[in-house]
């Protein structure tokens, strides 16, 4: 490990300013910085720590149900959170899930979402609520869609001199949320396969609206659009699953490693998105 | 307590070290001149800088930085000491090696094939190595026990034979604190040490022979370890450190990155085992052939002796066997030289033989457990040696188990559920050269100076207790002292599931001493057991899983380790022994895989390499069968390592008896579950 400046910024603005260093780089909770500065496959000159500022804190809901999330937010407080377990159970569910204890009392919600490793649950699941990512810059602000956001591995599109500021969820009036995260070996280990599904039901208890996105099976966290495009209209099961599945399998592009070869990612998928939509629908 | 990186010493000195990217090859060229030039370097050292011989445990056979040829990925080629870690470490990346590369052979199947390319050109020649010329080239050992003429008659005329090969991979032990060293060598030449090592009185010689000086010289500081499992029994960064201290004039300290460690330290010895076993139409065992085939690594001087590395071959679930032969060749490969881990070569000997024995048991018609039953032996058997042991306790053990079983019912919903069982049986020592002072304190206390290193298993809570036993003393009026190897004449250091059964001969010496001694001074005691009759102890295991029938994933709900006991001495100790054993079981059969294939760790971090976490690690239970024969007056047996070695058979039965999914390879991960479920008929 080598030496870096570390700058702690007490507000945006600072921290804005702090990034035009040569050699910066932020840190939330350090939990994926720290593992690389470890091994030096990072070599910063100033690390500035955004981990506590206010203008990234805070978790909240709009009048219109848009659910406002602060890139500081730590996992365990996404977790814990008893306004989210209200208002989008399926992220406490999913952040409660990552790492241990110790990995969730520091590790950010902006953290997680920047760090573009395409095994990570966060992406997958904020995917398929189609969330925003709020981004400011010295320069302005702007939003962006999290689709569009990744572009391969460990690439996202956030410009030298820009940093999440928070993310915003659509209401979820009428949508069913779920995320399965199939770890067949340690439970404290990437996904095999990660599957994020949101529907939309209606009275009539057809799928109005779907979203299936996956994580680990690509360079990038993905949203299977056709696959989740097959169960429109439909009940959501039978043929109609089967098909969502099929497609979803045939849509990613996995890589062979330790926790599963390409075959047999890519058939986690079909039955983890089966799983994944069921339960989505009988709860 | 005070581990290896907590110790300071003026004007210390950080050593990194430059490793080899390539498996096997000349080195043409190394090129310092930068690394030497960076702020806070100290100095930069190659093979040609260093006055040493090769180092071993056994045979010396590894180079304290490779000279001509590098044989593995991870290999020291070049060291850093400079004023800091981050100094040095940074320098060691400068480092410029140019290799001439060379054929490589990565399995232990590739080496031992005619014609492959050899790893060392003259293996025989290392000193106290274990073969000669004759048994041929990429050989580290060649053991073999048994008739083989006599197993192939015998099969013959077997009504079943179970012929099948089994696998297993290359795991690291695991333990939490890096190998790490500190060395300090004063104007005399004396040497001081404080090191990740739990045998400092023999290590004294192999760092001396290394380094052409006298053992005694060498003084070993006592230290806690942060974990041992088997992988910190070799010299590994001693010899360096020494000699980079006697070139810079300044104490030099080395604290390995988790990766290094892994990617270069002492990891268990994958294996490939052909195991046939044969019986008669009643299931009494006919004949049995173990054949196994071991991955050493490019190095064998990371292990004691060849014949440890095929434990569980001459005790096989201390079965009634006519005809046995056992074959254990250990190849030299261009991968981590391999070493030993908690009750080396067992895992894998057991998960072949136990799994084959339920193999065997299908094609009988016998429960598994009937077929075990039937063939343990009984007191006053001989075994396949033809060795008669104290006692046998295997049948009531195998009882014991089967009566406490009770089965799940929580498997998940459309998940299939299977019970299988393991067997293991494995020798006390019952001999040990060890040594102890009683030192009455001036309170009334009394302090115990022993040589043993507390590597976290509370080796000396139980020293305190067997001489608060015997001295009718309460515990905490009795302090255990680990001390210098100054100190004391000899100890045998941790290992081989000995340290409670040796402590106890020891103690029973001190005790007798102490009663006897005529005035209040020091008692020292120095005991040269050369032991009895061969005591055991036989472990049961029984797993219960659930297991996915659509992804192939196995849940391990519990295992139940049923134990075969004398006298315990710490019940609290001895209970994290046989949990924690298991624990190391599952993280074997389930999980672990250093991944070595192209010659390269796939695994070289602890986010890849996945130990089984809190999560992960089923519900255990024990039943300890009481009223064994130990050894010694404190009548002791075994524990360390008894119940690692059968985890993964009885996982792989029961796995078979959930899906009828036969896993001969291992670790059991559930992609291959998987395709089993579907290569079904």
């Amino acid at each position: 490990m080598t030496t870096a400046e570390f700058v702690k910024p007490g507000t945006l603005d600072e921290a804005l300013a702090a990034m035009t260093r040569p050699g910066s780089m932020l840190l939330g909770g350090g939990t994926s910085i720290g593992i690389l500065l470890k091994n030096r496959l990072i070599e910063p000159q100033t690390l500035v720590w955004v981990g506590a500022l206010p203008e990234l804190s805070g978790i909240g809901i709009d009048g219109d149900g848009t659910i406002r999330i602060g890139a500081a937010a730590t996992l365990r407080e996404l977790a814990r959170s008893e306004l989210l377990a209200g208002a989008v159970p399926v992220l406490p569910d999913a952040a409660g899930r990552i790492g241990n204890p110790r990995v969730r009392a520091v590790a950010t919600l902006g953290g997680a979402l920047v760090h573009g490793d395409p095994r990570q649950d966060l992406p997958p699941v904020l995917l398929a609520l189609r969330a925003q990512v709020d981004i400011a810059a010295g320069s302005g602000t702007r939003t962006a869609g999290l689709d569009g956001f990744y572009h391969g591995f460990m690439e996202v599109a956030l410009g030298e001199d820009e940093l999440i500021t928070g993310v915003a969820v659509p209401a979820r009036t009428a949508w069913r949320d779920r995320y399965s995260r199939f770890t067949p070996g340690s439970e404290d280990d990437f996904p095999t396969v990660g599957v994020a599904v949101s529907l939309r039901v209606g009275d009539a208890g057809l799928v109005e609206d779907a979203e299936i996105a996956l994580g680990g099976v690509d360079s990038r966290p993905i949203l299977a659009a056709e696959a989740a495009h097959s169960l429109i209209g439909t009940e959501g099961g039978g043929a109609a699953l089967e098909e969502a599945a099929r497609v979803a399998a045939a849509h990613c592009e996995p890589g062979d490693d330790a926790r599963g070869s390409a075959d047999y990612k890519r058939k986690m998928v079909g039955v983890w998105v089966r799983r994944t939509v069921a339960a989505c629908l009988s709860g | 307590m005070r581990y290896v990186n907590d110790v300071s010493l003026p004007g210390m000195t950080y050593v990194a070290v430059a490793r080899s990217s390539v498996p096997h090859a000349r080195i043409r060229s190394i090129d310092t001149s930068v690394a030497a030039s960076q702020p806070g370097v100290i100095g930069v050292f190659t093979a040609k800088d260093l006055q040493v011989s090769t180092y071993g445990r056994s045979v010396r056979d590894v180079s304290v930085l490779a000279d001509d040829k590098v044989r593995y990925v991870g290999e020291r080629v070049a060291a850093v000491v400079a004023e800091s870690r981050v100094a040095a470490e940074a320098a060691a990346e400068l480092v410029e090696v140019t290799y001439d590369e060379l054929p490589a052979v990565f399995t232990a199947e590739e080496a031992i094939a005619p014609g492959a390319p050899t790893v060392h050109d003259a293996p025989w020649a290392y000193p106290r190595a274990f073969i000669t010329e004759e048994q041929g080239q990429n050989r580290q050992s060649v053991v073999e026990e048994g008739s083989l003429e006599a197993v192939e008659e015998a099969l013959q005329k077997s009504a079943f034979v179970v012929d099948e090969t089994y696998t297993t991979s290359a795991i690291h032990q695991g333990y939490l604190e890096p190998q790490a060293c500190v060395a300090d060598v004063e104007p005399s030449g004396k040497v001081r040490l404080w090191l990740t090592n739990k045998s400092p009185y023999i290590l004294r010689s192999q760092i001396a022979d290394c380094l052409g000086i006298e053992a005694d010289s060498i003084e070993v500081q006592p230290i806690a370890l942060g974990g041992d499992f088997g992988g910190k029994g070799s010299p590994e960064e001693a010899p360096l450190c020494v000699a980079l201290a006697r070139l810079v004039g300044r104490p030099t300290k080395m604290v390995l990155r988790y990766t290094e460690d892994l990617l270069s330290t002492d990891a268990r010895h994958p294996a490939r085992i052909y195991v046939r076993i044969g019986c008669d139409t009643d299931g009494n065992i006919t004949a049995w052939s173990q054949d196994a085939l071991l991955d050493g690594g490019a190095y064998g001087g990371f292990k004691p002796a060849p014949t440890v590395s095929i434990h569980g071959a001459l005790e096989p679930g201390g079965y009634r066997i006519p005809a046995f032969y056992s074959r254990s060749v250990i190849a030299y490969t261009n991968t981590v030289p391999k070493g030993h881990m908690r009750a080396p070569g067992a895992p894998q000997a057991t998960f072949a033989t136990e799994s084959a024995m339920d193999e065997l048991a299908l094609k009988v018609g016998l429960e598994p457990a009937d077929l075990r039953y039937r063939n343990l032996l009984r007191t006053g058997e001989a075994d396949v040696n033809g060795r008669e042991w104290i006692e046998f306790r295997g049948q009531e053990t195998l009882d014991a188990a089967l009566a406490a079983l009770r089965i799940r019912e929580d498997a998940p919903a459309g998940w299939a559920s299977g019970v299988g069982i393991s067997v293991y049986s494995r020798t006390t020592p019952t001999s040990t050269s060890s040594s102890m002072r009683l030192v009455p304190m001036p309170d009334g206390r009394l302090s115990c100076e022993i040589g043993v290193i507390e590597t976290g298993t509370g080796s000396h809570t139980v020293a305190r207790e067997l001489l608060a036993k015997g001295l009718a003393m309460l515990p905490e009026d009795i302090d255990v002292v680990q001390v210098s190897t100054d100190e004391l004449p000899t100890d045998p250091g941790a290992g081989g599931s000995r340290v409670t059964a040796s402590l106890a001969m020891v103690a029973d010496q001190a005790i007798k001493a102490w009663r006897a001694r005529l005035e209040d001074e020091p008692v020292l005691v120095v005991v040269d057991e050369k032991g009895g009759p061969p005591v055991g102890s036989y472990g049961v295991q029984i797993a219960q899983v659930a297991v996915d029938p659509e992804t192939g994933q196995v849940k391990v709900l519990e295992i139940l380790s049923t134990v075969d006991v004398a006298e315990i001495i710490n019940e609290k100790s001895h209970q994290m022994q046989i949990d924690g054993g298991a624990a190391m079981g599952f993280g074997y059969a389930c999980l672990e895989d250093l991944d070595e294939s192209d010659g390269q760790v796939w695994s070289a971090n602890l986010g890849d390499f996945k130990l089984p976490s809190s999560r992960d690690v089923p519900d255990f239970k024990t039943v300890l069968v009481r009223g064994g024969r130990g050894v010694g007056t404190a009548n002791v047996k075994n524990i360390g390592e008894t119940t690692t070695p059968p985890t993964a058979a009885a996982i792989a039965n029961a796995v078979a008896d959930a899906v009828g999914a036969r896993i001969r390879d291992l670790p059991i991960r559930a992609e291959r579950v998987l395709a089993l479920i579907e290569a079904a008929p």
